[in-house]
């Protein structure tokens, strides 16, 4: 299976478990939820806040469904706090 | 909007000259709204604010916002910029002005942009207490005024999901 890597970008409060960005490497034609359950793995303290969150691909929200099929920049959005 | 108006910005939001920027002969009212500062929220004390955007996302999502309600309520301009960085008490963290022929149009539009840059632009807020604390905000459960109809009239030119991961 191929693989692909992707440089995934974090926000807000979800920074202190992930930092400002990491990369990572799913298998080509998986989808967020798969990406997202690989965060939940790899930090189980974060599960609370990634539940809450969206995802941007290449800053266009995605619906968790999306393949994963080249490299993007993934963006883990928390609810957002503008204004 | 304005394309060279500065949208996210780390200096402070120069509000008598982006009002001055608007004004036109054909213009007989503009709505200003600034969002600004409070020294206590949720009953703590706060000290300071730091926001933090996704920079590029957050600029062309505010400018469809903006361009969305130009053309909505037929206005002559609008525009909106976001302060990030360190904020102190009283800074304007946000300023939206409406201009338009008639007032009842800039306020609605007015209304409007500022609660769905509330809602759908991926900015946050970090706010410090003087008790030395800090907590992330969240505009969950902030008190928008976005009508469903309109809601789903933006979300038509606007894309988003209301997805939640994990749920």
């Amino acid at each position: 299976m191929d693989n692909i890597t992707l440089k995934i970008v974090f926000f807000g409060s979800l920074k202190s478990y992930f930092g400002s960005q990491l990369q990572m490497n799913v298998t080509k034609g998986s989808n967020l939820v798969l990406l997202v359950k690989q965060l939940a793995d790899m930090v189980p303290d974060s599960i609370p806040m990634l539940g809450s969150c969206k995802i941007a691909v290449d800053s266009e929200l995605k619906s968790e469904d999306f393949s994963i099929v080249q490299s993007h920049e993934i963006a883990i959005l928390p609810p957002f706090s503008g204004g | 909007m304005n394309q060279s108006i500065q949208i996210l910005t780390h200096l402070p939001i120069d509000i008598p000259g982006l009002m001055a920027s608007l004004r036109s002969p054909i213009t007989g009212g503009i709505v200003l709204f600034s969002g600004e500062v409070r020294n206590i929220n949720k009953g703590r004390e706060v000290s300071f604010l730091e926001y933090e955007a996704y920079e590029l996302m957050a600029q062309k999502k505010i400018t469809e916002i903006v361009e969305y309600a130009i053309r909505k309520w037929e206005l002559n301009t609008a525009l909106c910029v976001h302060r990030l960085g360190r904020l102190e008490i009283s800074d304007c963290a946000v300023l939206v002005l409406t201009a338009s022929m008639h007032r009842a149009q800039a306020y609605d539009a007015n209304r409007f942009i500022i609660d769905m840059v509330k809602r759908e632009v991926p900015i946050w807020k970090k706010e410090y207490y003087t008790d030395g604390s800090f907590e992330w905000g969240n505009n969950i459960d902030c008190q928008c005024n976005v009508t469903a109809e309109q809601s789903i009239h933006a979300h038509s030119l606007l894309p988003t999901r209301e997805d939640h991961l994990l749920s």
